[in-house]
């Protein structure tokens, strides 16, 4: 065992095990010679630059499809000023030009009485399109002022087609 | 801690008597370009939707799209805001847009309000196909051909130049400053008009036409249940007119200096003609300088 210690104390290009202070300082110094280089870490850019894309995905997005909210004032349109039932006057009075037209009258098949009958069909599709358009958009002013047009429409028609049974 | 209670309380009340007079608006917008072609055409397929269409020089097609949704509740609002939808494609020479209530459920019913605001700049020679329901068409500024539908529309078209052809029920239409051909199609719907220029041949029933400072060439009105005022810009001598109400009144001249019941005629100097046939409403002209003898 002690013939190995010596040996390897012997040998030169063993691995230095001990240095002197100024052997040390002299070491140090002849490092700081040149320039030193800063290295950044790779895994900072990444972050950079992940931050920087999500920020402009975040910009992107928002700018675009944001919703927006906002107040207004509260204005309602009740279905009761021009309400879509038609258990009133109006229904009495087609059944009257029915039942009159059932009768055979000879002015049921004039072209006159036909083109007017024709319109009240029209009116009476209208509203029913109107009513689908309301149950999906909702009732505003547009839709309470179509539906007081249809009813006067629906109205004058009925009233001159009674009008010209009676006459 | 009374006060306290009594605050919070105070301030719950405000709260709740905000939110009941207030609509929460959620509203969505979305920009889109569309390339344009000398030729084509522009067909915009609108169901309560708010349109203002404005002729520029650019040559594209820009649209912007406004989805609204209204609610008492901000969630409901949000919720509801999800129903609207719009398609925008061009294929051909034709670029098309359309809107519609896109819910999975048919009969899917809202308890908000539903709407679409769209502002759309297109080149001035561009041609259009306007079909609009339950909302407001304004165009202006367009020289291309143009065909206009409304259904409860009301619908304004100023500043225009080129044929347009216009059709409305139960909608009022209001024009300012056309020159051009005029194809009038109008069912219980309004017609008010300033500066026009240009032949008109119109098929109307149960509404008013008024035209101030019509300069006519040729003018022909087949209408039902249509009162009619007219003011022509030309001398009223150089005009040919047939005119006949059944159940109105004609009334001629500013002051009034020819009046009839049922029918009237004149040959006048020039080749502008007026012919207008209506029942149970009256015909008024008004104008400059007519001599006729009194019918």
């Amino acid at each position: 065992m002690k013939e190995i210690r010596e040996k390897i104390n012997q040998w030169k290009g063993a691995p230095q095990t001990s240095w002197s202070q100024e052997e040390l300082w002299r070491s140090i110094e002849s490092g700081l010679d040149g320039e030193s280089k800063r290295r950044i870490p790779f895994s900072f850019l990444r972050l950079a630059a992940s931050i920087v894309m999500v920020l402009g995905l975040l910009w992107w997005f928002a700018d675009r499809n944001k919703i927006t909210l906002e107040k207004e004032p509260l204005t309602e349109y009740r279905q009761d000023d021009a309400s879509f039932s038609s258990i009133d006057v109006l229904s009495e009075g087609k059944r009257f030009i029915t039942e009159a037209c059932l009768k055979q009258l000879a002015i049921c098949t004039s072209p006159s009485f036909k083109v007017l009958y024709a319109e009240l069909i029209q009116v009476e599709e209208e509203k029913i399109a109107l009513k689908e358009i309301v149950n999906q958009y909702g009732q505003d002013e547009a839709s309470t002022k179509a539906l007081i047009q249809l009813k006067n429409a629906e109205s004058s028609i009925t009233s001159e087609l009674i009008s010209m049974i009676s006459s | 801690m009374k006060r306290l209670v009594f605050v919070i309380f105070c301030w719950q009340q405000f709260i709740v008597a905000e939110a009941q007079d207030v609509l929460n608006v959620a509203s969505q917008k979305f920009e889109k370009k569309v390339d344009y072609r000398t030729g084509d055409v522009l067909l915009l397929q609108l169901e309560k939707a708010n349109l203002t269409l404005s002729g520029w020089d650019k040559d594209h097609f820009h649209f912007e799209i406004l989805l609204k949704s209204k609610h008492k509740s901000r969630a409901k609002a949000i919720e509801e805001l999800a129903f609207l939808k719009y398609s925008l494609s061009k294929e051909g020479d034709t670029a098309r847009f359309y809107n519609f209530f896109g819910a999975s459920d048919k009969f899917q019913k809202v308890q908000g309000i539903l709407g679409l605001d769209l502002i759309i700049h297109a080149p001035k020679s561009s041609k259009l196909v306007v079909k609009n329901a339950y909302g407001t068409t304004r165009v202006q500024e367009m020289e291309g051909g143009t065909s206009i539908y409304g259904k409860f529309v009301e619908t304004e078209v100023n500043h225009f130049r080129g044929p347009l052809s216009m059709t409305s029920i139960f909608g009022s239409v209001h024009l300012t400053d056309h020159e051009g051909d005029l194809l009038l199609d109008l069912s219980r719907a309004d017609l008010t008009a300033k500066n026009v220029r240009g032949d008109i041949v119109g098929k109307t029933s149960y509404g008013k036409v008024s035209i101030a400072s019509i300069t006519a060439d040729q003018v022909i009105f087949d209408s039902k249940r249509t009162a009619f005022e007219l003011d022509v810009t030309q001398t009223l001598n150089k005009i040919n007119f047939d005119l006949s109400t059944q159940f109105g009144k004609i009334e001629i001249g500013t002051p009034i200096n020819a009046t009839a019941s049922g029918s009237w005629k004149f040959d006048g100097t020039s080749a502008a003609t007026i012919k207008i046939t209506t029942t149970f409403s009256p015909i008024i002209i008004q104008g400059k300088s007519f001599n006729a003898q009194k019918p």
